[in-house]
């Protein structure tokens, strides 16, 4: 018995590095994913699905209010920017919580979590397959729009600028999906808080409408949503053509930082609380 | 009810009544299951809810006189959320029963379902079909409450609306027939669970939940997908109906009927259909595999 414990007791020396894990971790998922090929070209389907309903809609939307929040005339291109950069949404919002309740689904969370793997190189191998799978939509969806007449200025600058709000995208609403993730594990309950932030977001972040149609009361919480910021600024640098530099598209980029600098450490905090209660009750498969 | 008690009769009671007794059994243990997921409830409402609210904003961007010159009301709130409404529909008739079954399959317990002989198991699918028809009927009526209360032009004269509930059923019913008869061939081919959440997507698209499908006159191609789409003409006729207030009897609206009428043989069809892939799967010992 003794030396049973013992065994269980020894301190291995890592001999996988970290970032070797986490890519993993990212392929374990894309193999889980990728098997699931009919299901991949549903997703992609419906997603031009979308892009071709919003095209005709444009048909018979006035452009002015567009213009009024400074996007130029043409709300096809305010509408494919809006779609491409949703699915990064679903990436920092709801990937983590999706893994936790994948994983107690199929009855692996205790499994992988008794590992000594820490769960944040879970989560980041997981949240970098769901970014390069929005990325694949992005790929998709910002030529067709091009093609079907969305104005939007491709070149290196807008390209870099492009790369960069993206990943402060995905990073200033991870806090949140860390939060979303904690509650699945403490709640048990699917993930509410992941659904009921899409859509808050799809709502007030300004997906498909500009924000300055919101009364003033409302389009406070649009500017408690970092998503706001991040499509403003990746609609202004792609529909004009603007650089990083820009005082507008700075001024958002200011607002995604000090979400993500205030945000983890108060994320992580509740994630770890709420994850040792889940160890200690024994509770951490129960769903 | 007491379900147990109804599951356990030995066929002593035969004919309509102890169908239908099945049939409501079926549809009421789900409700029960689903009733009992409070918090899927609510999300549900907050779904309809701001999904009613993106398209009202939305529509203040739509201009009126575009709308009007395509021949609708110019109201794009009662246009769009209209379209909504009706294509909740879409899912809970098309796709999921097989869905449905997809869960007793990898459950275990469709194969108990469907030792039983076929008219017994009718029941059960009528069951699921008329727990499909009572969710999506109240997304459908919370939807229209909520289109009431941001101000669209729905009409009030319940003339128009018994109409509209006419052409809701027909629509329901026929793709309903769609749905059977795909979970029938989902007992064997498993692959077509997929296709049918994107046929769902398809028939969304093409029937126009929120453009005018007029603007498909442009693209030759996509409109006579469209016509050739059952859930068109329905969603052609409920608009008319509840927003513009065209009687069904109008010319305007017979050729719509007339192409809604022609799909009708597809809900007999459908069971037909089902009950051939069910016979061919027991056979084949292929009830539980998926």
């Amino acid at each position: 018995m003794e030396e049973v414990l013992n065994l269980f007791k020894e301190k291995h020396e890592a001999r996988v590095s970290s970032v070797y894990k986490v890519y993993m971790a990212f392929l374990r998922r894309a193999k889980i994913r990728l098997n699931y090929k009919t299901w991949m070209l549903f997703d992609f389907a419906t997603t031009m699905f979308n892009v071709f309903t919003y095209f005709l809609l444009s048909f018979i939307i006035l452009p002015q209010q567009v213009a009024k929040a400074g996007y130029g005339y043409s709300y096809f291109t305010f509408a494919v920017i809006g779609l491409a950069a949703s699915h990064y949404i679903t990436a920092g919002l709801r990937s983590l919580a999706l893994t936790i309740r994948l994983e107690q689904f199929y009855g692996t969370i205790e499994s992988i979590l008794s590992t000594p793997t820490d769960f944040i190189v879970l989560f980041l191998g997981d949240l970098l397959y769901y970014v390069i799978y929005s990325s694949v939509f992005l790929v998709m969806i910002l030529p067709l729009g091009i093609f079907l007449g969305a104005q939007i200025v491709i070149n290196i600058y807008t390209i870099i600028t492009l790369l960069i709000l993206i990943l402060l995208l995905v990073l200033s609403n991870l806090p949140i999906g860390i939060l979303s993730a904690a509650m699945v594990l403490k709640f048990k309950q699917g993930d509410p808080i992941g659904w009921a932030l899409t859509w808050i977001n799809q709502l007030f972040g300004g997906t498909f409408f500009p924000i300055t149609l919101l009364p003033t009361g409302l389009r406070i919480l649009s500017y408690g949503l970092p998503l706001t910021y991040a499509l403003d600024a990746i609609r202004y640098s792609l529909v004009w053509g603007a650089s990083l530099t820009h005082p507008r598209i700075l001024n958002d980029v200011l607002a995604m930082i000090v979400y993500t600098i205030i945000g983890y450490p108060i994320a992580i905090k509740v994630f770890r609380m709420v994850y040792k209660g889940a160890l200690k009750e024994g509770k951490l498969g129960i769903y | 009810m007491d379900i147990i008690e109804i599951f356990r009769e030995e066929g002593e009671e035969k004919g309509f009544h102890a169908f239908l007794r099945r049939a409501l059994a079926s549809c009421y243990y789900q409700l029960k299951i689903y009733t009992s997921y409070r918090m899927n409830f609510a999300l549900d409402l907050i779904d309809i809810t701001i999904s009613a609210l993106i398209y009202y904003y939305i529509g203040l961007l739509v201009s009126p006189q575009d709308l009007a010159k395509l021949g609708y009301t110019p109201d794009y709130v009662a246009f769009a959320l209209a379209g909504i409404a009706l294509s909740r529909y879409i899912w809970t008739s098309v796709a999921r029963l097989a869905h449905k079954m997809r869960h007793e399959i990898s459950a275990g317990t469709f194969e108990s379902l469907a030792a039983v002989d076929f008219d017994n198991f009718k029941g059960w699918l009528v069951g699921q079909i008329l727990y499909g028809f009572t969710w999506s009927s109240t997304v459908f009526f919370i939807t229209i409450f909520i289109g009431y209360s941001l101000g669209a032009t729905f009409t009030r004269n319940p003339i128009f609306w018994l109409q509209a509930l006419f052409i809701v059923l027909l629509t329901v019913l026929i793709h309903a027939g769609i749905g059977v008869m795909a979970a029938g061939m989902y007992i064997i081919h498993k692959q077509l669970e997929t296709l049918l959440v994107l046929l769902t997507a398809v028939i969304e698209f093409f029937g126009g939940v929120l453009y005018p499908l007029s603007l498909l006159w442009n693209y030759p191609l996509l409109y006579y997908i469209a016509i050739l789409i059952p859930f068109t003409h329905g969603l052609e006729l409920f608009r008319r109906l509840i927003i513009d207030e065209i009687p069904l009897n109008n010319p305007m609206m017979i050729p719509h009927l007339l192409a809604l009428l022609v799909f009708v043989p597809i809900i007999f069809l459908g069971f037909k259909v089902f009950e051939y892939y069910l016979y061919k799967a027991k056979k084949l010992g292929l009830v539980a595999a998926y």
